[in-house]
């Protein structure tokens, strides 16, 4: 769903909001995603600000332009997604996690037993 | 594309405008902003001619709009009636917008009538203020005038009717795109609307730019002061404030890589300021001294 | 040229209604007065008389009322035209033209159907008995040919329009503080000159009387023309710096 009232800009979460559709297989490859009328509609935006997010995913090679009919999920868009987002954990999420863990005076060992506990001893 | 170049506006020794320049651009939404009664209809009032202006051009591809009979053709502005009016029928009124407009779509303002459900056969006084505004808004959306200007429609209508403008405007920019600048003083319902906002203040502009981008461009940060100083240097600062031992700025402007790092690793606090406050902030009145760096 | 046109037609739109309306109520008044005047004169008196009662014309009554509406059309167009004109995107030229075009319209239109009433005015008059004014100063319904009168009329009619028209823009561009200082320049005129506006109708009265000999039949024309053509334009000069109201 959209926050309109989020600290992330919208055309960012209409972009996040394709994705997650992807991944849930709501989405598959070479179904139609929907169009920028279609969000401006529902969500009442600008269909500008909907282009943008679409636009992201196709230069992401998550989508695929097909002229004239729209934008269509690209094959192994599933994959660049997963890949996306982990690269994301590991840079931005996870840096916050460690910093956290510094200034509360975690120890790394204590934090590798959390993890492995929270993870289920793998 | 509309230009305006150096456009200044004063009544008699009041300054209202100050070398206004700006490029507006086919089929986009814009948003003009600004705290009431710094100059917004003013602004709108001269695009359209309907008030001489003390200098500067302004330009429809390229050719002075003033007296331009093939301009002026181009350009609808919706704004309260004018006062001698009251007499006339709704229907008349609608009748001589379809004359005036080139390119009037009657059919479409049947549709918008029935929509809003308009009695076109009341006199103009004895309207409510919300239909007087609704009658606005139907002439506006009919005329699908190239730019189509909106100044302040929303007297007198509860949330449902300006949703529901809203979304009629959606879907007619949809299918007959064309530009539209919508001012308005309810920012948080139509900010997302707007493809690009414009805030008026202080006899200028203050702020022009694509909405998407504002949230990604101002951040509040909070920490120690004279570390908050060394980043804040060339930004453009638009709040400031202490908190404890806190100092607290906002700033509008890019952040490079560097100078995330800094604030990283200096413990200094950054989180997104949210519109309502982005704008209120952009439209104080001039702040001497303290904020003098973060404006024009 | 298309938006001329276009500000032509919002110009005729409540014209026609109006034009008609004030026509109907002329056209009752006037056979009103021919019955009456029939069945009950000389209790009743209603139509122009000459000086010493021995002719009439009961359609002469006709122009004060047209007079009226020049006054009050020239006046109230831009009070209320105008600026709504301004608020759908008119340019103030393409206005002020087709306000001439219309003006001249309307007052060819008044003048063909006045001269028209005039004339069969003649007829019934006679026809009832009395003897018909026909010598009206500027025309005469006897001597003259329609076309004659028609021209007259359209000459008086169109630089009163024109005058009005004046008045109107000024009206619209200072409001009531134009009549105040009308009021007042007249009140000044008065003390200094003495009875200034009666020297100002005589003074006219002067130059129509000299040109007379000179233009004859034309004079009207000429010295209507001139008022015409000065008022129209002093009225583009002041209207080319109005802004909206409110």
């Amino acid at each position: 769903m959209l926050d309109l009232n989020s600290d992330k800009s919208i055309y960012i979460q209409i972009a996040e909001i394709i994705e997650n559709e992807i991944l849930l297989g709501n989405l598959k490859e070479e179904d139609q995603a929907p169009s920028t009328n279609q969000f401006a509609k529902v969500y009442q935006i600008n269909p500008a600000t909907a282009r943008k997010g679409l636009n992201i995913l196709v230069d992401e090679g998550i989508l695929y332009k097909k002229r004239g009919l729209g934008m269509f999920v690209a094959e192994g868009a599933r994959k660049k997604i997963i890949k996306k987002r982990q690269l994301s954990f590991f840079k931005e999420i996870l840096p916050e996690v460690i910093m956290e863990a510094n200034r509360l005076e975690i120890t790394l060992d204590e934090l590798i037993d959390y993890i492995k506990e929270l993870k289920g001893g793998e | 594309m509309l230009e305006i170049i150096n456009l200044n506006k004063s009544y008699g020794k009041n300054k209202v405008l100050t070398d206004i320049n700006l490029k507006i651009q086919e089929n986009k939404i814009y948003g003009l902003l600004g705290r009431n009664g710094v100059g917004k209809t003013t602004l709108l009032s001269l695009i359209s001619n309907q008030l001489l202006r003390s200098s500067g051009e302004i330009k429809l591809d390229g050719e002075e709009i003033f007296e331009n009979s093939k301009a002026m053709e181009d350009i609808c502005l919706v704004k309260d009636l004018p006062e001698s009016l009251k007499e006339r029928k709704v229907k008349d009124i609608l009748a001589l917008a379809g004359i005036m407009y080139k390119n009037w779509d009657e059919e479409y303002k049947n549709y918008l009538i029935k929509e809003f459900n308009l009695n076109v056969k009341k006199k103009l006084m004895k309207l409510s203020t919300g239909n007087k505004t609704i009658l606005g808004l139907i002439i506006g959306l009919a005329s699908r005038s190239r730019i189509t200007i909106f100044d302040e429609q929303t007297l007198g209508l509860d949330a449902a009717m300006r949703y529901k403008f809203y979304n009629l405007l959606l879907e007619d920019f949809e299918n007959n795109p064309r530009t539209i600048i919508i001012s308005t003083h309810l920012i948080d319902e139509v900010a997302n609307l707007f493809e690009e906002v414009i805030i008026l203040n202080d006899e200028r502009i203050a702020l022009k730019d694509e909405v998407s981008v504002l949230k990604e461009k101002s951040y509040f940060l909070a920490g120690q002061e004279d570390l908050i100083n060394r980043v804040i240097k060339a930004k453009r600062v638009i709040y400031k404030d202490k908190f404890g031992s806190k100092s607290i700025v906002g700033i509008y402007g890019d952040l490079t890589e560097d100078e995330r790092n800094y604030i990283r690793t200096n413990n200094i606090e950054i989180s997104n300021i949210p519109l309502q406050k982005l704008f209120v902030y952009l439209t104080e009145n001039t702040v001497k001294g303290e904020f003098s760096n973060g404006f024009n | 040229m298309d938006s001329t046109n276009r500000i032509l037609k919002f110009h005729i739109y409540g014209l026609k209604k109006t034009a008609l309306g004030f026509w109907s109520v002329m056209l009752i008044i006037n056979i009103l007065s021919y019955v009456l005047t029939m069945y009950y004169f000389p209790r009743v008196r209603v139509g122009l008389f000459s000086g010493n009662d021995d002719t009439i014309s009961l359609a002469g009554i006709n122009i004060m009322p047209i007079f009226i509406f020049f006054i009050v059309y020239g006046i109230l167009l831009y009070h209320e035209d105008f600026a709504l004109a301004l608020s759908f995107g008119a340019t103030r030229k393409d206005y002020y033209k087709s306000t001439i075009i219309s003006n001249i319209l309307v007052v060819l239109i008044f003048a063909v159907i006045q001269s028209i009433i005039q004339i069969v005015d003649k007829h019934l008059v006679a026809s009832l008995g009395f003897n018909p004014m026909t010598e009206f100063g500027i025309f005469n319904t006897s001597t003259d040919s329609i076309l004659y009168i028609i021209l007259v009329f359209s000459s008086i009619f169109l630089t009163l329009n024109s005058v009005t028209n004046l008045l109107g823009v000024f009206q619209y561009r200072f409001g009531y503080k134009f009549w105040v200082g009308l009021g007042i320049l007249v009140l000044v005129g008065q003390m200094f000159f003495g009875n200034l506006i009666l020297k100002l109708i005589l003074g006219f009265r002067e130059i129509y009387l000299y040109l007379l000999p000179r233009f004859k039949s034309s004079t009207i024309f000429i010295t209507g023309g001139f008022v015409t053509i000065i008022s129209y334009t002093l009225g583009y000069f002041l209207l080319r710096k109005a802004n909206i109201k409110k």
